[in-house]
């Protein structure tokens, strides 16, 4: 075992953040982090690494030791440990406590006999604590030892094939049966007024003072970093790195999380969720081949109880259809799931005003990140307006898809239709403005994301302090759609795309036969302006966005 | 490889963490990167006659417990603080970034005033901003430095990635820094001006808005900035704003050194011209 000493802390953790969180929560479960242990362990490692000195390796995370060696000693079939050599922090822990703390920055690592001596002397050097705490059988057992006496004796197959499986109830009902329905809402007048209430939302709003209090360059890989634009202060569609210097070739990494489309059916979250983490990757330049994805569930108890659970079962279809969902995307786009994670007691009991709880519990919740791979980082395209008189174009089609949207939440309503991705018929696109990236024809992009058109438009002006005329009418549209609803729908598998007029000829002939309108240009003048028919809905100086999108926070450093 | 190599340690472990890029900026600079666990040079199975560059770089080594850099300070200047006073008497330069600035003036390598190099007379403390911050910010070298890493340069851009970067010090010692030609960069707004104290020009209070400091010869050299950070033109945070005119004008992208390498460079010229 290598790394940090082994406490009381982390007891529990996993099981802890997967059960109901209340006053009765053992404060033991919080594991205590050490980025300074982590990092010389790390450095340590990574050369013992590349001295060819470690057999195997694995983290002491969910589980401690018993998960670390219990999972390595199926390759040998067997272990042997002893629990009184455990570096500990403190005297008073029992022998299950050692065997089970979750204390942080501890890995676990097999040596050979032979290069033990070279691996200590290293451990040495980099001041990490390593300590022998037993060794690999082929006994067939696993065999936990306390000052020589045992104190598990357990055959392994009993850790892969001793679990029950875990049966429980779901019911589906379709969100028009749980009488889900559009709200009948007037078309606005002030739309000014409208667009800049919409930046200020919480989840629309700036969060550039957040992202500056983190080192985002560390190792000088840094190549789109999370703040961008003009006034260095928008967040990218994705972030992107080159992790080996001498290369030419970044990563792209992004993140999506779109939880209010549960309140209506967690199967089109999790497929629009996925969606817009394949638009963040394209939109930056990322290769749509190779992506690879990691899906962090975190859901409501799905254990049906009469009192305690009621919806139970609705909650366990939910995440029945989020899984068919998660599966039928990723095979779509072609994204194997390189990790993953679920936190599925996501519940709380809150104290009310008279002493009694009210039982929350969070919207289904599937958070998607998804790297890719750019082979040149100069091809490289950010979201922000580059210059006045390129042509703004909308790619994807608008659907009358408002159910769950930012612009409904502004009014308290949820209504019905929500989002939906179809990989079969955006995956074209998606390849078209690819290509259209990698022959480097385009300026800007980015996806259309939570708010919309209205929201992600503003964001573009505001990341390239620069202005745009645009006319709602010619925004490639199923059907004749009113232009509030223009503006705020939040329809998957689209962007807004910039493209030099030079260069107009050679991008649009990739898109023949897909959604795509030229809507408009970029203005010198720093002024968002949104038309329909003779009509300027939106007339607004970037400064004014600006101010708007800041307001919620500020400057808050 | 040159038939006369440069040769730099660039320190690691404990909590350093931006050796990697540090030895890439050096190799771009035409020197021979060593990267040196500082256990080994107090082990003595390195050692700090074979190298002519001395890098302390960045990183949160031993924690920032006690103060950044401090306790790195306090460890090297008990194990190996003579071989530390006689590698710089013997004419070779160091260079200390962001935490390894704040290593050396704890050391008290730097200001270094009145040939005393053990001392510590200045300060670098928390921020003003209350935070940690990382951004780029504009810097101004001063005409009359004698620091050999900033020739050639006058202005320049670099990020800042620090919760400790205010520079504070006496007025009297400040003032015999700024007659000395000791402070080699400063905070300066877009325009060049001096940022004068203002947020976010000057990220972090410092005192004239001091940015980076030398010694009296100019060979030791600290810095809050990072110039290891900037290598590539695709780390400068406008790039992809820069690119779009070049690439429609029909123009190669930018190539050559960039002024995070420039700084590299002038140690290796200076040490080759010596």
């Amino acid at each position: 075992m290598c790394g940090g000493r082994v406490g009381k802390d982390g007891i529990h953790g996993v099981t802890a953040s997967s059960e109901v969180f209340s006053e009765h929560t053992p404060a033991g479960h919080v594991q205590i982090g050490d980025p300074y242990t982590q990092k010389k362990m790390h450095d340590f490692l990574l050369e013992a690494r590349d001295a060819g000195l470690i057999r195997f390796v694995t983290d002491n995370g969910g589980g401690g030791l018993s998960s670390s060696v219990g999972e390595s000693a199926r390759y040998s079939n067997g272990a042997l440990i002893d629990l009184e050599k455990v570096p500990l922090k403190y005297e008073g822990l029992d022998q299950w406590e050692i065997w089970v703390s979750e204390s942080q920055e501890r890995m676990t690592v097999a040596v050979a006999p032979e290069d033990l001596e070279a691996f200590m002397a290293l451990s040495r050097r980099h001041a990490v604590e390593s300590t022998v705490i037993g060794r690999y059988t082929d006994s067939g057992k696993l065999h936990i030892r306390y000052e020589g006496r045992t104190c598990a004796y357990v055959d392994l197959s009993l850790l892969e094939s001793g679990f029950p499986q875990w049966t429980f109830e779901a019911h589906w009902q379709p969100p028009e049966h749980r009488g889900l329905c559009e709200p009948v809402l007037g078309e606005p007048t002030d739309y000014n007024a409208l667009v800049l209430a919409m930046l200020a939302r919480p989840n629309i709003c700036a969060k550039n003072w957040i992202a500056r209090q983190y080192d985002h360059e560390v190792q000088g890989t840094s190549v789109i970093k999370p703040l961008i634009g003009a006034g260095r202060d928008v967040p990218p569609d994705a972030v992107v790195i080159r992790p080996v210097l001498t290369s030419s070739r970044g990563l792209v990494f992004t993140q999506a999380l779109i939880p209010q489309y549960s309140a209506i059916d967690a199967y089109h979250m999790t497929g629009c969720t996925i969606d817009e983490a394949v638009r963040r990757i394209i939109a930056t330049g990322g290769d749509p081949a190779h992506i690879g994805g990691v899906d962090n569930f975190c859901w409501p108890n799905i254990q049906y109880d009469a009192e305690k659970n009621p919806d139970g079962r609705f909650k366990a279809a939910q995440l029945v259809r989020a899984c068919k969902a998660l599966r039928e995307s990723c095979l779509a786009y072609g994204i194997p799931l390189l990790s993953g994670k679920d936190s599925m007691y996501v519940d709380g009991h809150l104290p009310g005003r008279f002493g009694e709880r009210h039982k929350v519990s969070a919207l289904e919740t599937l958070q998607f990140s998804a790297v890719s791979i750019i082979d040149d980082i100069t091809r490289c395209v950010t979201m922000d307006l580059k210059a006045p008189g390129d042509i703004v174009y909308v790619l994807g089609l608008t659907r009358a898809e408002l159910g769950a949207s930012e612009y409904y939440e502004l009014f308290g309503k949820i209504g019905c239709r929500v989002p939906q991705a179809h990989p079969g018929s955006f995956l074209p696109l998606y390849h078209a403005l690819a290509k259209a990236i990698g022959k480097g024809l385009v300026a800007s992009a980015h996806g259309v994301y939570r708010g919309g058109l209205g929201v992600h438009l503003s964001l573009a002006a505001i990341g390239g302090r620069l202005g745009a005329t645009v006319n709602l009418d010619q925004v490639p549209a199923d059907g004749a759609l009113r232009p509030d609803r223009l503006l705020f729908s939040e329809s998957a598998g689209r962007f807004v795309v910039t493209v030099a007029p030079s260069q107009r000829r050679a991008f649009e002939s990739l898109f023949t036969g897909l959604p795509l309108a030229a809507i408009g240009t970029v203005t010198a003048e720093a002024t968002l302006e949104i038309r329909s028919g003779p009509q300027a809905l939106v007339r607004l100086p970037v400064e004014q966005l600006v101010a708007s999108w800041k307001g919620p926070f500020g400057d808050l450093i | 490889m040159s038939p006369n190599p440069i040769d730099a340690l660039v320190l690691t472990g404990y909590g350093l963490n931006c050796d990697n890029e540090t030895a890439h900026t050096l190799a771009l600079a035409g020197a021979r990167p060593h990267r040196v666990h500082i256990n080994a040079l107090i082990d003595g199975e390195v050692s700090l006659e074979d190298f002519q560059i001395m890098v302390f770089g960045g990183g949160f080594s031993w924690g920032d417990d006690h103060g950044a850099g401090v306790v790195q300070a306090v460890r090297m200047k008990n194990k190996i603080g003579d071989q530390l006073l006689q590698f710089v008497a013997r004419g070779r330069l160091v260079i200390g970034i962001c935490n390894g600035f704040q290593v050396l003036v704890n050391l008290g390598l730097l200001p270094g005033l009145d040939g005393d190099c053990t001392r510590r007379c200045v300060a670098l403390t928390h921020n003003d901003c209350g935070n940690f911050r990382d951004d780029w910010v504009h810097l101004g070298v001063s005409a009359s430095t004698p620091c050999v890493f900033t020739r050639g340069l006058t202005r320049l851009e670099l990020p800042i990635r620090h919760g400790e970067g205010k520079f504070f010090a006496d007025a009297a010692t400040l003032a015999r820094l700024e007659a000395q030609g000791q402070v080699v960069l400063r905070y300066v707004d877009a325009s060049g001006r001096p940022a004068a104290g203002a947020f976010p020009a000057n990220p972090n209070g410092s005192l004239n808005d001091i940015a980076g400091i030398c010694d009296p010869s100019g060979r030791v050299f600290g810095l809050m900035p990072h110039p290891e950070a900037y290598h590539h033109w695709t780390n400068h945070p406008d790039w992809p704003r820069q690119k779009e005119p070049l690439r429609r004008a029909g123009r190669p992208l930018p190539g050559g050194s960039t002024p995070g390498v420039r700084i590299f460079e002038n140690a290796v010229n200076y040490l080759r011209e010596a």
